[in-house]
């Protein structure tokens, strides 16, 4: 039986396999803890062997989505093919992993000598590669994957969106020095819905503060990071509050149905959970500002000096 | 369309008119075109566009 390792982000499985059982395969440190060690009722089979050329035979498809340089999407008949690219490793890419619609069955294949492959050795967990697959699979319906540092505390889950820069890893280490939180993750976050509300998963995405853990707690809140030279909390509006987000989620930017799903997902959340702008002070105080406007869910929040607040500019 | 209830006990959301809206998007980030920390590279390291160049790069860390 050929090896394989099942990664498990949100209730989602991604298992990985390889075709000749001499190949070892070898998860990076940040999803070790990821690895699922019972079924995934949610899971995607991928195998992954050594170049054959197999891919390079199939006639090039018609491209549906090109990010210039590190990844390409094209379509080949009813199939997806997923091509990686890296300028380390030439023009040829380095996996190719052709899948279904659903992307719930593909298989790919590897350079031998390249980054997922060497020595024996299958690292399939190399970014962006599984990112990518687990944000195809998100976009079927299954929730949204966003740039956020997540914590769960006293039960609630709590979101702090930013691009780079924005201040999530900052965010994190705040809240590392408090007791009783866990760190689901400084960068990535997985929002999916459930019986009454949303929930946030954990994901081995991390990033510079490099914590994650494989947990999950109910939506609370969630912040739009602005750093700022006092702290205060402001209210946006619904409208304001999805395309805040919507800016700091990884929706199927290839895929129509995918955005749209993801747009009224965000939309949806938005009615049902406070979505605000955090303006903050890289101290302790940025959280108990945060924390003060969750317990005040009537409305009663921080000096409102601006009606949108962030980088939104209304024109 | 869904109702908010979030914050006035059930009633409805107040009406907002049509409003055109900027935002700013990081595209690389946006598409997972960016590049990541070391911890999710794999053995051979970053091999996304920092690791050729390192000055092209702004945000290798996350």
């Amino acid at each position: 039986m050929a090896a394989s390792l099942v990664l498990e982000v949100a209730r989602i499985g991604l298992r990985i396999a390889a075709p000749d059982p001499a190949i070892r395969l070898v998860a990076e440190p940040a999803h070790k803890p990821f690895l699922a060690h019972d079924a995934v009722g949610d899971c995607a089979s991928v195998l992954i062997g050594p170049v054959s050329g197999r891919t390079a035979r199939r006639a090039p498809g018609r491209t549906l989505f090109e990010t210039g340089s590190v990844w390409r999407l094209e379509e080949l008949g009813e199939n997806h093919l997923l091509t990686f690219r890296s300028p380390i490793f030439g023009k040829e890419p380095y996996l190719s992993v052709e899948f279904d619609r659903d992307y719930s069955r593909g298989q790919g294949e590897t350079l031998d000598g390249g980054p997922i492959l060497a020595a024996g050795e299958l690292h399939p967990f190399v970014y962006p590669f599984d990112e990518v697959v687990f944000l195809a699979r998100l976009s079927r319906g299954r929730g949204v994957l966003v740039h956020a540092c997540g914590v769960s505390f006293e039960g609630r889950g709590l979101l702090f969106l930013g691009t780079s820069g924005a201040g999530k890893s900052t965010m994190a280490r705040l809240w590392k020095e408090r007791q009783g939180v866990t760190i689901l993750s400084d960068d990535r976050i997985v929002i999916r819905a459930e019986a009454g509300g949303y929930r946030i998963f954990g994901t081995p995405w991390h990033g510079e503060a490099g914590w994650e853990a494989p947990a999950s707690a109910p939506l609370a809140g969630a912040f739009i990071l602005d750093q700022a030279p006092r702290n205060a909390v402001v209210e946006l509006s619904a409208s304001a509050a999805v395309a805040q987000m919507m800016v700091r989620a990884f929706p199927s930017m290839w895929d129509q149905e995918g955005l749209e799903f993801a747009v009224r997902f965000l939309a949806d959340l938005a009615d049902r959970v406070p979505v605000r702008l955090l303006k903050f002070l890289p101290e302790p105080s940025a959280i108990d500002r945060a924390l003060a406007s969750i317990r005040d869910r009537g409305g009663s929040v921080g000096p409102d000096d601006s009606a949108h607040g962030g980088t939104e500019e209304p024109r | 369309m869904k109702r908010d209830n979030r914050s006035t006990g059930g009633s409805r959301r107040p009406y907002e008119p049509p409003l055109l809206r900027r935002v700013r998007l990081v595209p690389d980030e946006a598409v997972l075109a960016s590049c990541k920390n070391n911890a999710t590279a794999g053995p051979a390291g970053p091999i996304q566009k920092c690791a050729a160049n390192p000055a092209i790069c702004s945000h290798s860390a996350s």
